[in-house]
């Protein structure tokens, strides 16, 4: 078996699509990540740049009010994008910085170079290993050798795996180096780990696509069919299925749009509210009326003696006073009451909301792993930090942000009352140097890992599945 | 009956080979699948937003008409949300149209892009599918796929020098390959497409209004240029090498680098050769620009309060218009550098992406569809026609003026009248307007070379 699979490599080490596909594969990824660590070194000059243009103007006009602006001067690059550019392609986590030309021509990133090129790669090596023998007549030659079916099929998927692994390994070296060489900040250990991860997922992924490969050719008896067959499930698996998930889930969980839910809660905080704060004052104020006489008697006072009878100093009824002072907080207790009700109901409209866009995304998570391609996209962003579980994280942390920036606020506002009552706090030009300032804290590896083993397991069931059905399909190859 | 010319023979011996191929039926089945699916789905998407839209530009200028005169005056910094209405053509390329904002906040001083709109949440990693998509990347690989072997089929079949015995010249031969073949491609697309049509019309587009007939019609052109130019990158390859599998490595090689790599490494390309700055930092700057002013001119009012309390409406306006003037002209001049320098990137790398047959059909069904580029453009030019009309009617009329010691000024002009603001008008180009000859030009330029190619090559095979 191991003769085989070195007889399998070192026959194609000299053909021309090892040769070609090798050779365009480290130089796609060396540019790749060379340009991607320039654009990374540039967007975090621009990032500090902005960072420094913000502290400088609230040096200058910092008003408590204007603090806003300082917690959304966005976050800071993430250092693997220089590999995975994960979601900052679509959606604008790094800045408020909106530039088409990526949506219209989407830029290519270690994990789409092995996503398309090598899964490429992979099938191109494989789709005639059993069918082109056949064609050549060696097939039977070799199975007159004495080895078992199985045993001959470990062997071409062993030969096939060392084979593709050369121009991987190849192109992941030229990715750290360059990596290394050009990116403007090294990578911590947290970050090599992840790239190492990712490196082990991707030849998972490739090695699942040269397993593919290996079972379409004992599926077929032509190169051509092998050939037609391998590159319309190449089509399927890697184009189709992954931009087709998130359609397939909209329809199957379909969510409002996000301007019907602020309607929605405009709604309940606006007209609703009223409303109910209009239903339970009144009822209030019934209630009030029935229990105490001097609150009907007040009730039934023409408005505009009404003032005059609720002043605590006036010379009339304190019974009166004291009427007027109880439907008044009747009133604030309903207005109180109002707010909190509808406050909550727009709460739970808003986490329902939430929960039905993670249901959708999680839908959309489980469909697309109908491909191994997803499968690889989720294990390498969730490595990276930058998919959909940093923006989970992100999210989290910059609430929490808000919460303490809120707190802080609200601190140095009393302290500054605390010295001048008379001063308008929130207005008045202040130092605002011990304001909080908004860090990411990354996800040690170990966390990372363990949210990347379900797609290390979905690539390994893909695997095992390709190559039952090789070995199910040679079995009953006719070799001949 | 008249003998068939041999093109024609050749053309349709193509066709009826080609139709029972497996590969045209699975072209046909994904086509017809995904491209009327696709337009339906897309349409929808576009409906909600139309609805979306039009129901935040009413709440935003009932905002605007629903502020008192002292709101008016207290926020010096005040801005109306403007939203770019969507295009029905978007069905066929959503473009930017997912993640680019067609939010803006037109202020006092310029126009400045809002937050992004919703992006779906679950198509955040891998994008939807659209017709483009379906275009640019599927039946660009089938028209490959359809042609790469053409030729070197032949050959390995023996057929080749039998067809060659018969009166039939190389260049008849090359022809009828390229009419036979490209019809096998073809058609799929011409009979999704109309199919596509009609999906639209079942979820409600009038397809007769707004040019839209044009439109669709144009962008079948340009797709059918499009895939023609594959299917003669194909034929071409397979005229240049001997054997199927070499036919086969090297078109797919050629494929990747033409759809997937160029067009999208021209963006890094461009973004190293000519970098811009963020548009946040410009913002800053020009926020720190114009407080710089804004204090100086507090300065300078404080002399005037001082000097006569009474009279100092009068010499207020004198005093003022300077500082007003040379305001608007810093943060005009900070928008229009930015701007030149992102329209230099822009045209670098689009130059690039044209280098790629995928890159010219990209930018023209965009351009189309009405989500390209220009369309962005053309929106932050009528937000800032729209900037002109609120300066004149609005931010000229109030001012709030904020003097050294902290004291505040503020007024209005006893002409302001804010009901009667206009509404934001956008002004979508027309078909004709959308049309990008020169991406058209390329495509045809792209199938010309190349055909020449096939054809220079076929005429020196060895047919053995």
């Amino acid at each position: 078996m191991l003769t085989l699979a070195l007889k399998e490599i070192r026959d194609s080490l000299l053909t021309l699509r090892f040769l070609a596909g090798t050779a365009l594969a480290v130089l796609l990824v060396a540019v790749s990540v060379w340009a991607l660590a320039d654009d990374y070194g540039r967007r975090v000059a621009g990032h500090s740049r902005t960072l420094a243009l913000n502290e400088a103007h609230m040096a200058e006009y910092g008003h408590l009010n204007r603090t806003g602006s300082a917690q959304v001067v966005g976050v800071a690059p993430r250092p693997m994008t220089v590999w995975v550019r994960g979601l900052s392609q679509g959606t604008h986590l790094e800045q408020l910085d909106n530039d088409p030309l990526p949506v219209l021509f989407p830029l290519v990133d270690v994990v789409a170079i092995v996503t398309v090129v090598f899964s490429l790669l992979a099938l191109v090596f494989t789709f005639d290993l059993v069918s082109g023998e056949r064609r050549a007549g060696t097939l039977r030659l070799l199975s007159s050798f004495g080895l078992s079916r199985p045993a001959l099929i470990g062997g071409k998927l062993l030969g096939a795996a060392g084979t593709i692994a050369v121009p991987y390994v190849g192109a992941w070296l030229t990715a750290a180096l360059v990596a290394e060489l050009a990116s403007p900040a090294p990578w911590t250990a947290t970050e090599w780990g992840a790239a190492a991860a990712i490196g082990a997922g991707g030849l998972l992924f490739v090695l699942d696509f040269a397993a593919l490969g290996l079972a379409v050719s004992t599926l077929t008896y032509r190169p051509r069919s092998s050939a037609f067959a391998v590159l319309a499930a190449w089509v399927a698996l890697v184009l189709v299925v992954p931009n087709l998930a998130p359609f397939v889930a909209a329809e199957i969980r379909p969510l409002p749009s996000l301007t019907t839910l602020q309607r929605q809660i405009s709604r309940m905080l606006d007209t609703e509210r009223d409303a109910l704060q209009a239903r339970l004052r009144d009822e209030a104020f019934e209630r009030l009326r029935a229990e105490d006489p001097a609150v009907a008697r007040y009730l039934r006072l023409d408005p505009s003696e009404r003032a005059e009878a609720a002043a605590p100093d006036s010379a009339g009824d304190p019974s009166l006073a004291r009427a007027a002072q109880k439907l008044s907080d009747a009133s604030t207790e309903a207005m109180r009451e109002g707010n909190r009700i509808q406050g909550e109901k727009a709460d739970a409209l808003r986490a329902d909301f939430d929960r039905r866009a993670d249901a959708q995304v999680h839908l959309a998570q489980g469909l697309s792993l109908a491909s191994p391609a997803p499968a690889f996209t989720y294990l390498a962003t969730d490595l990276a930090e930058t998919g959909l579980r940093y923006r989970a994280h992100l999210e989290a942390q910059q609430e929490e942000f808000s919460v303490g920036f809120a707190r802080w606020s609200h601190a140095t506002a009393d302290r500054l009352r605390r010295n001048d009552p008379q001063a308008d706090v929130w207005n008045t030009p202040t130092d605002l140097s011990d304001m909080p300032r908004f860090t990411y804290r990354s996800e040690p590896l170990a966390g990372r890992l363990a949210a990347a083993a379900p797609w290390i397991a979905a690539l390994a069931v893909y695997g095992l599945l390709f190559i039952a059905v090789a070995v199910a399909g040679f079995a009953r190859y006719d070799v001949r | 009956m008249p003998a068939m010319p041999p093109t024609l023979t050749i053309a349709r011996k193509e066709i009826q080979e080609g139709l029972l191929s497996a590969r045209f039926v699975l072209l046909l089945v994904l086509a017809l699948a995904l491209i009327p699916a696709s337009l339906y789905t897309n349409y929808r998407a576009y409906e909600v937003r139309k609805s979306d839209q039009v129901e935040m530009q009413r709440r935003s200028m009932d905002q605007l008409k629903g502020l008192s005169a002292t709101q008016l005056f207290t926020n010096p910094d005040l801005k109306v949300d403007v939203y770019l209405p969507p295009v029905p053509s978007s069905a066929f390329a959503t473009g930017f149209e997912e993640a680019h904002p067609r939010h803006v906040l037109v202020g006092r001083h310029g126009v400045e892009y809002g937050a992004p709109l919703e992006v779906s949440p679950s198509l955040g990693l891998f994008g939807g599918i659209d017709y483009l998509f379906v275009v640019q990347l599927l039946f660009s690989l089938f028209a490959v796929l359809l042609s790469f072997d053409a030729i070197t089929r032949e050959k390995e079949a023996g057929t080749l020098r039998s067809i060659l015995a018969n009166p039939v010249g190389r260049a008849s031969l090359a022809a009828g390959k390229f009419l036979g073949g490209f019809t096998m491609v073809a058609l799929p697309l011409v009979v999704a497409f109309l199919a596509g049509l009609l999906a639209l019309a079942v979820a409600g587009l009038d397809l007769s209004a707004g040019g839209f007939l044009a439109r669709s019609a144009w962008i079948l052109v340009s797709s059918l240029l499009y895939v023609a130019v594959f299917f003669l990158l194909g034929l071409l390859v397979s005229t240049l090498t001997r054997a199927t599998y070499a036919a086969l490595v090297v078109s797919l090689a050629v494929w990747l680098v033409a759809v997937l790599v160029l067009p999208r490494s021209a963006l890094l390309i461009a973004r190293m050769a000519r970098p811009v700055e963020s548009r946040q930092a410009v913002l800053l700057e020009k926020t720190a620009a114009l407080a710089d002013i804004e204090r100086a001119k507090g300065e300078a009012l404080q002399a005037v309060y001082d000097q006569d309390p009474d009279t100092w409406q009068d010499a207020r306006d004198g005093v003022v218009a300077p500082f007003d003037r040379r305001a608007d002209e810093a943060a005009h001049q900070l928008d229009q550098q930015h701007r030149t320098r992102v329209d230099a990137q822009r045209s670098l790398a689009l130059a690039v992406a044209r280098l790629s047959p995928t890159g010219s059909l990209v930018s023209f069904v965009t351009e189309m569809a009405g989500t390209g580029l220009s369309a962005e453009r053309r929106f932050l030019t009528d937000a800032e026609g729209y900037q002109d009309t609120l300066h004149r009617e609005l931010f000229a009329k109030v001012f709030m003026d904020t003097l050294p010691g902290g004291t505040i000024r503020m007024g209005a002009d006893p002409s302001l009248d804010i009901q009667s603001i206009p509404e934001f008008r956008n002004h979508p180009p027309g078909p004709l307007q959308s049309l990008r000859i020169a991406d058209l030009a390329m495509l045809t330029a792209w199938g010309l070379v190349l055909a020449l190619g096939a054809f220079v090559a076929l005429s020196r095979y060895d047919v053995r």
